[in-house]
């Protein structure tokens, strides 16, 4: 921020005496702070208020020339052959830092939208949310897009913990939209290159998001999903009237598959496969181990059992849902305790050695719980990037 | 909005009127007059800083530099100098008698 504002009072002092420079940078200091200040307290955060302040106070171009007038041109003009020189080069100097300094641009080029008459609106419905909402977010990347939109961002953990977004008082735009693919977030702007980032959002809080949204009796679009609750196609939101110019978009995707961030650094992603229950007694245990037969598996395939606890952190969701145009099974795992369970299982001798081999899973089981066994595919590296469980079929628990 | 060349034109009277109530910053000078105009006059801080400094230069203002009531970086108030009061009263009489001879001329219709 102080860099930014130093660059503006640079340009916009540029050429004028030693003196009578620092003089005016001191004036338009006070004059810039103090309007920022405003912004602050209209509930822009302080990056954004500068930016609104040094846009209010022009571009430093314009400033420099008026000042120049001032100041610079009588000496010039005593002078005219070293003034033509000057000119000539302020001229050339201003307009190749005006790209980088005009108030315009101070905005990153992700979030700058065309403003409409009394807000700008990105897409679909506009309508009001609330102040605060709830949210998982673990990406970087999205909490630094949100922070351009004046959505302050308090993390409470690196892992798998809740993060409250807080909206600013002054009015936003932010634009939501669920894909069905597998990542995240991307920035969506025409006039910006389009970046992605992989990422997660958390599906139950995402629930809970979205039914605020919903109890505030404000217009939403959910469209996708045949649970309300938690679908939503596109979603736009504006925070209030009179919306400023800082608007912006951006996108977020609520995965349909479960992943975890930071395994291993690892993503994972869950699915599950196969339930067996109790009263079947499908299971049996040695030694506290499920084991179990797997037809049709390949060398280097790699299964998972999960225990009744691990189970029973299955959330209560609706056991299916559309998504692009599928059927899709699905039910989702709580992550904690979730990637203990893998870690011990992957440090096993887990791998498959042969086809229809069986396999001792070193899972300690209760034997009066479920157990679930999904397989992992993907690539075997505990320091690589990649696991990911698909449905195992064929399974045959040994009894 | 005025026009912009009206509002160039007149901008000196403009900032010596608003400077004649007391002494201000240009931040304060700016929303003084848009406020006290009905928002009809908006200017750009940028054209008003350069606008400040040449009227001071010229003698009709004098800038102090104070740090305001509220706090933080000290800014450049403004006031009326002697000359400045003698300049906004030989504009006023010139923007009336202006006004006048053009509204003369309307009625003549």
């Amino acid at each position: 921020m102080e860099r930014t504002l130093n660059q503006y009072l640079r340009l916009a002092t540029w050429g004028l005496p030693h003196k009578k420079k620092l003089e005016i940078q001191a004036e338009l200091r006070g004059n810039i702070e103090i309007l920022t200040l405003e912004y602050q307290v209209q509930g822009f955060s302080a990056s954004e208020s500068l930016s609104l302040a040094l846009r209010d106070f022009g571009t430093p171009e314009r400033v420099c020339v008026g000042m120049t007038k001032v100041y610079t041109m009588p000496i010039l003009l005593r002078n005219i052959g070293l003034a033509v020189l000057l000119s000539s080069l302020g001229l050339g100097v201003l307009n190749s830092s005006s790209a980088q300094v005009s108030a315009t641009n101070l905005f990153p080029n992700e979030i700058c939208l065309t403003k409409q008459a009394d807000r700008f609106k990105v897409n679909g419905r506009v309508f009001l949310c609330q102040s605060k909402w709830t949210a998982y977010i673990h990406l970087p990347s999205l909490e630094k897009t949100l922070e351009k939109l004046g959505v302050k961002v308090r993390r409470y953990s690196s892992a798998w913990k809740t993060t409250e977004l807080l909206f600013p008082k002054a009015p936003r735009s932010i634009y939501i939209r669920r894909y069905s693919g597998p990542k995240i977030l991307e920035y969506n702007n025409n006039d910006a290159p389009k970046a992605v980032a992989e990422g997660s959002f958390d599906y139950i809080d995402a629930s809970d998001f979205f039914q605020q949204l919903s109890d505030s009796g404000l217009p939403i679009t959910i469209k996708g999903w045949n649970y309300p609750k938690i679908g939503v196609g596109k979603t736009e939101f504006s925070l209030g009237e009179n919306a400023q110019q800082l608007k912006g978009s951006f996108v977020i995707e609520l995965l349909t598959r479960w992943s975890f961030h930071n395994f291993f650094g690892a993503n994972l992603e869950f699915e599950p496969t196969y339930i067996l229950k109790s009263d079947e007694k499908l299971f049996a245990v040695n030694d506290n181990r499920v084991q179990f037969k797997i037809r049709g598996g390949k060398v280097g395939d790699i299964y998972a059992v999960l225990t009744r606890e691990e189970i029973e952190d299955i959330p209560q969701l609706p056991p299916s849902y559309a998504m692009g145009g599928k059927n899709m099974r699905r039910v989702f795992l709580q992550p904690l305790g979730k990637s203990l369970q893998l870690e011990t299982y992957t440090r096993g001798k887990t791998l498959l050695p042969k086809s229809n081999a069986e396999q001792l899973a070193p899972v300690p089981v209760d034997g009066t719980g479920n157990v679930m066994v999904v397989r992992l595919t993907g690539r075997l590296d505990q320091f690589g990037k990649v696991f990911e469980i698909v449905p195992a079929k064929n399974i045959e628990v040994l009894k | 909005m005025p026009d912009a060349n009206l509002l160039k034109g007149n901008l000196d009277l403009i900032l010596l009127s608003i400077l004649e109530q007391g002494e201000m910053y240009g931040l304060e000078i700016t929303k003084e007059v848009q406020a006290q105009s009905n928002d009809y006059f908006k200017f750009s801080l940028g054209s008003l800083y350069p606008a400040l400094h040449r009227l001071e230069q010229a003698g009709q203002i004098s800038g102090e530099f104070r740090t305001p009531e509220r706090g933080g970086s000290p800014v450049k108030y403004y006031q009326l100098t002697e000359n400045g009061k003698k300049a906004l009263a030989s504009k006023r009489q010139e923007f009336e008698t202006f006004n006048t001879a053009i509204r003369n001329l309307w009625n003549a219709r």
